[in-house]
């Protein structure tokens, strides 16, 4: 089905346009929902409330982040006790990064596609992206599955346990986005297009760009102060 | 009839918190007996009268507007505000809390960001669900090693202290009564082996929390002149603590050993005869059992009247944090000593303890 | 009003008409004002099983007996934990900005609903839920935990500290932490809400105080709820999974040492505080709103100081997240830190200070009328000087030192956090029980609850700051000790105890009238009290879609009474532009 998209438009709001358009994912935070079901009366919710909303619903998950690195960054400077074993970093976890970085450049694609009108463009970046997503999953149970055969346990050592306990919350954040990008893959056929831009589409790109940001400020934790 | 019990309501709470807050503001805490502690009393007695002053300008300010402006079917006055006042409330309070606040500063420097005075008497107090104890480094004036895995309370080894092979332990000494001479400076070091609690010494105004995993050091110094008359007044902690007339009795009792005849009535142990010590009292008027538990000694010497507090020589330490169901039952006890009282104790405990291991 | 699947790229247009079957009207329903209902009948509920509580508490301490206590330590101390669980998360946190704030903000503001009203509906279901699992822990082996609001590990982390630590502990966590689900997607709604639905003509600085009170509170909510869930994550995986994020190395229990390796139990404090103190200020902001909202109304004066008041409750929220340290100055933090964190607490008292001398200013040369809602607020501005002035000594971390942990705190914290929002929550619904209702509150019962209460917290809480001066420790449960049997101690619990009977009880007068008026009660016109703001441009109580399809428009600021030259005391928000005489313009 083509694009159900309508007259080109003169351009958002600035409102928009502020803090980067958007991507809602599912997860906590993110709104959650395609733009579509907002439930309430008959009433016009403006569109820039999407964009408000996943801007603001972003920030608990940081702070979520921050409260628990900084946590990290604490007990690793608590001296008293030499009972801070470093973990082993995985080679793989570079393999990782670049999966994830990656997948976020194919969905940027995606969207860049969807601007110009080019939906196949559009529907095969939006899948590689997604894909990449998956494998970045893939890669991150690789990284416990690999830390465990060394035995590197959850609880054995407070370095590791958070190192368990950040990359998890990371991953779980990262599924909720997963279902986001899921979401719009099995839409894509049929969506709402304002000035080539679809809500959706946004919402979840911004979530998962996020995703990107939280790994690399998790990665560059873990390689500090060894 | 709301606005006039309105303004009734708020010049009772005015009165009924200045009067107990304000008027008595120097007498509302157990007596102080560390040094630190006058600059901590000053402060709160200080900010009492401040906030006291703040707070009835505030109440009263509210009765009189309730009060003033009440309906009578006047128009009320178009104002949307006036900057003068907003500057000069953000100015006067921020100078006035800010102020307030750095005066404390001192006393906080003194006690946790300077290094403690040399020769400090050490003392280790230890914290556990709902028991304290405390261990003196004994005569080689060294703690000997620790380590949780000896722990075991069967043998009564509840600080894991290596008895067996450190030498700085052997004559190491745990009690379960701190012990501390006055007129020296003392250090606290204060520690727990399981859950979170909090040493505090209400006349001391000392409290710092124990926790596992960590060692805080807290320095202060009992105040020398305090205890000297209660050593001349010789009056024993437990009999203090007793409200009836064997109290005031043993207390007679003891201020005759002193050469002090007494006169017991209910409330009030007078002294008759004039004692030839150094510390001459023509008469002492003991006033009764209070709510601080202490002891007023009125006395005058050769017509000049005076006052001196009687201490007790037994203080309380209770646990100030929740640490489970026992919290309540978690006290310790602290006994104050002369210095040459305490020395001989340690010496003595701590070759007693040497001998025992 | 456009509603239709009409082509509008600026708006997501949404149909649904109001719900008809029972379930979808009154239970699951995305309407804010039904939610904010539900979130106030979630608020007295909580707040009845929190008071009865503490008159248990209090009976022990004005009974005690070692031979016959009346609660067992281990109880007292569940008792004491739900009771401070259950009034800070289930009550001060849901009342003034669960409840009033989504029943009003919206229609404040001249929006016909919140932005996301499904993930508002969420939010509520989530806090009931949370609230069930708390009370779960009651009823679980071992029972409620023992280990207070606070929950400080290590004696929360370990099931073994100590009796009724077990699974009541975990439930209690898994509360806590549903409940920072529910704040959270409530605190996302309200914000953009706030942002993105205003009517025409609502500016930031025309939006009533309530709702710059509700903006910032959630605010607060979004920065500080995401930091309590990673700090109760970490205690339910030092409890089960066996990691060391809170206990230390070499901690012994039951004569043996534990396998832990190095936690730092003075993490957890940080956690919890850095949601803790913004805690307070989500308590206290929204009733500061709803106080100058209610001040203004009924002095018939425009708020003094508008703009200043708007910068004060930025200010508090925003110096409200540097000085959670306060409450750690003996827990051995860092003492350096503690300098600082001193410091800034005390400039917390400046935008407070502010607070103040506008309502009194806005009081001035008014023509006030004492009604319920009235009284309830002017007791506010009382409560919340008495509570401030106490604060002026905790926050100083010298004095701190003697009066950490005694009952000063208790009596500083309940009458700042929990008596002054609770007379903000009362005042609020005298004032607005017409509006959602369409019938008017009972006001000679009114009055009687009003006095009760004052007379009652105040007679409760001025006396225990006396018993922190004495030194008495909070949170013991006996009193078979030298210091605490001290006859003043009994004879102040006593007083204490019987003040707070009638304080709670005189709710019960409250709780009648206000179910009572529902149904009975005098019903009441659009606009009862002459107020200025939009809840009172439509009908009692509001229509499905808040305005009856009409968008309304605004042209005044929101407290323009008494404007000189005017046709009525007040000018309605809504009214037309000449509404105001030229030269009555508002300003600051």
């Amino acid at each position: 089905m083509p694009l159900a998209t309508t007259e080109p438009r003169p351009q958002l709001k600035p409102a928009l346009g502020a803090g980067g358009p958007g991507s809602g994912a599912p997860g906590r935070g993110g709104d959650g929902r395609g733009p579509e079901d907002a439930g309430g009366h008959g009433r016009r919710v403006p569109r820039r409330a999407y964009y408000t909303g996943i801007l603001v619903g972003l920030a608990p998950i940081l702070m979520l982040f921050a409260a628990l690195a900084s946590s990290y960054i604490v007990r690793q400077g608590i001296t008293h006790e030499k009972d801070w074993i470093d973990l082993p970093l995985p080679g793989l976890i570079w393999v990782n990064t670049l999966l994830l970085v990656s997948s976020s450049v194919a969905l940027e694609l995606a969207r860049r596609s969807l601007k110009r009108q080019a939906l196949p463009g559009f529907t095969a970046w939006w899948k590689i992206g997604t894909l990449l997503g998956l494998g970045f999953v893939a890669g991150q149970i690789g990284i416990w599955w690999q830390l465990r055969e060394q035995g590197v346990y959850f609880s054995d050592n407070p370095s590791h346990s958070f190192f368990y306990l950040l990359t998890i919350a990371h991953a779980l954040h990262v599924l909720g986005g997963m279902v986001a990008l899921l979401y719009v893959w099995r839409g894509s056929a049929n969506m709402k297009l304002v000035d080539g831009r679809c809500l959706r589409v946004d919402l979840s790109s911004v979530y998962w760009h996020f995703m990107d940001f939280i790994w690399l400020f998790l990665l560059g934790l873990f390689l500090i102060g060894r | 009839m709301q606005p006039l019990l309105m303004v009734v309501a708020l010049f009772a709470l005015v009165l009924g918190t200045v009067v107990p807050f304000i008027v008595r503001a120097h007498n509302m805490m157990p007596n102080l007996i560390s040094v630190h502690g006058k600059v901590i009393d000053d402060q709160i007695v200080l900010t009492m009268y401040i906030t006291g002053v703040i707070f009835s300008l505030a109440q009263i300010a509210l009765a009189w507007m309730i009060w003033k402006y009440q309906s009578k079917g006047q128009k009320a006055t178009y104002v949307h505000g006036n900057a003068l006042v907003e500057w000069a409330s953000i100015f006067g309070s921020g100078v006035l809390f800010v102020g307030l606040n750095l005066m404390g500063q001192g006393v906080w420097a003194d006690m946790h960001l300077k290094d403690e005075p040399k020769g400090s008497t050490e003392i280790e107090v230890n914290g556990q669900q709902y028991k304290w104890y405390y261990r003196y480094p004994g005569n080689d004036g060294k703690f000997g090693e620790r380590s949780p895995s000896l722990v075991d309370d069967t043998s009564q080894n509840y600080l894991g202290v290596d008895f067996e092979n450190d030498k700085y332990a052997k004559d190491d000494v745990v009690e379960g009564t701190l012990r501390v001479p006055y007129g020296r400076d003392i250090v606290v070091l204060i520690r727990s082996r399981d859950v979170i609690h909090s040493f505090f010494v209400r006349e001391l105004r000392v409290k710092q929390d124990a926790v596992p995993g960590l060692e805080i050091k807290i320095p202060f110094k009992i105040d020398h002149d305090g205890m000297l008359m209660f050593k001349l007044a010789g009056v024993a902690a437990s009999t203090l603590d007793a409200k009836d007339d064997s109290g005031v009795n043993a207390v007679k009792a003891q201020f005759e050993e002193h050469g002090i005849a007494v006169d017991t009535s209910k409330a009030k142990i007078k002294v008759i005869e004039t004692p030839k010590k150094r510390w001459e009292l023509s008469t002492v008027e003991v006033s009764h059992y209070d709510a601080k538990k202490e002891w007023t000694v009125r006395y005058s010497i050769e017509e000049e009247i005076g006052e001196l507090k009687v201490y007790k020589t037994t203080y309380e330490s209770p646990c100030a944090e929740l640490c489970g169901n026992g919290h309540y039952t978690m006290r310790g006890e602290m006994e104050v000593l002369s210095p040459e009282e305490y020395d001989a104790w340690a010496k003595k405990a701590s070759e007693d303890a040497k001998s025992y291991h | 009003m456009s509603v239709a699947h009409e082509v509008d790229e600026e708006h997501e247009v949404h149909v649904h008409q109001e719900p008809t079957q029972f379930i979808w009207k009154y239970v699951f329903s995305t309407d804010h004002k039904v939610i904010g209902k539900q979130y106030y009948m979630l608020a007295v509920v909580a707040v009845v099983i929190g008071l009865t509580l503490s008159l248990m508490f209090r009976w022990h301490l004005a009974t005690y007996d070692p031979q016959h206590m009346f609660l067992s330590p281990d109880t007292y101390l569940q008792v004491l934990t739900m009771h401070g669980t259950i009034l800070v998360f289930m009550v001060l946190t849901t009342a003034p900005l669960g409840g009033f704030g989504n029943y009003f903000l919206p229609i404040q503001i001249g929006a016909v609903d919140m932005a996301f009203p499904r993930l508002n509906m969420l939010s509520f279901w989530l806090t009931l839920l949370s609230f069930i699992t708390l009370l779960a822990a009651f009823f679980v082996p071992g029972g409620a935990p023992v280990s207070g609001w606070t929950g400080y590990p290590p004696l929360s982390a370990i099931n073994s500290t100590t009796e009724g630590m077990g699974w009541g502990q975990t439930l209690w966590v898994g509360s806590i932490a549903i409940f920072c689900l529910a704040s959270l997607v409530g605190a996302i709604n309200f914000i953009v809400t706030t942002l993105d639905l205003r009517a025409r003509g609502m500016t930031l600085l025309r939006m009533p105080l309530p709702c710059w009170a509700w903006f910032v509170t959630a605010v607060l909510a979004l920065l500080s709820f995401a930091v309590l869930f990673a700090g109760g994550l970490l205690l339910i995986l030092d409890r089960h999974l066996g990691t060391s994020f809170y206990i230390p190395a070499g901690v012994i229990f039951g004569a043996k040492e534990l396998n832990h390796k190095g936690g730092s139990p003075l993490l957890y404090q940080h956690l919890f505080w850095f949601f803790g103190h913004p805690e307070v200020y989500i308590a206290i902001l929204p009733g500061m709103g709803i106080v100058s909202h209610i001040l203004a109304t009924f002095s018939r004066k425009p708020i003094f100081g508008y703009k200043a008041m708007v910068y004060a409750i930025i200010a508090i929220g925003g110096i409200g997240f540097f000085v959670w340290g306060h409450h750690m100055f003996q827990s051995g933090m860092s003492p350096y830190v503690a300098v600082a964190f001193s410091l800034l607490t005390m400039t917390i008292g400046v935008p407070s200070a502010i607070k103040t001398f506008n309502w009194l200013g806005t009081l001035w040369m008014g023509n006030i009328t004492c009604n319920s809602a009235m009284l309830f607020a002017l007791g506010f501005v009382s409560l919340f000087v008495s509570g401030g002035i106490s604060g002026i000594f905790l926050g100083q971390n010298a004095v701190d030192i003697y009066f950490h942990d005694t009952y000063f705190v208790v009596a500083h914290f309940h009458l700042i956090m929990g008596v002054a929002a609770m007379f903000s929550i009362a005042a609020g619904t005298y004032f607005w029980f017409p509006k959602m209702y369409g019938r008017f509150m009972n006001e000679s019962l009114g009055k009687v609850h009003f006095w009760l209460t004052f007379v009652g917290v105040y007679s409760v809480f001025i006396p225990m700051h006396l018993m922190g001066l004495w030194g008495h420790p909070r949170r013991y449960s006996g009193m078979e000790n030298a210091f605490l049997s001290n006859p003043f101690i009994p004879a102040m619990h006593n007083m204490v105890t019987a003040a707070a009977f009638v304080a709670v009880l005189a709710q019960l007068i409250f709780i009648c009238n206000f179910f009572y008026s529902m149904f009975k009660g005098p019903v009441a016109p659009e606009n009862p009290w002459n107020c200025t703001s939009l809840e009172w441009i439509t009908t009692s109580p509001p229509k499905f879609d808040n305005f009856g399809g009409v968008e309304p428009v605004v042209n005044h600021d929101p407290y323009e009474y008494s404007v000189p030259g005017a046709s009525k005391d007040y000018i309605m928000q809504t009214d037309p532009p000449e509404a105001a005489p030229a030269h009555a313009v508002g300003h600051d």
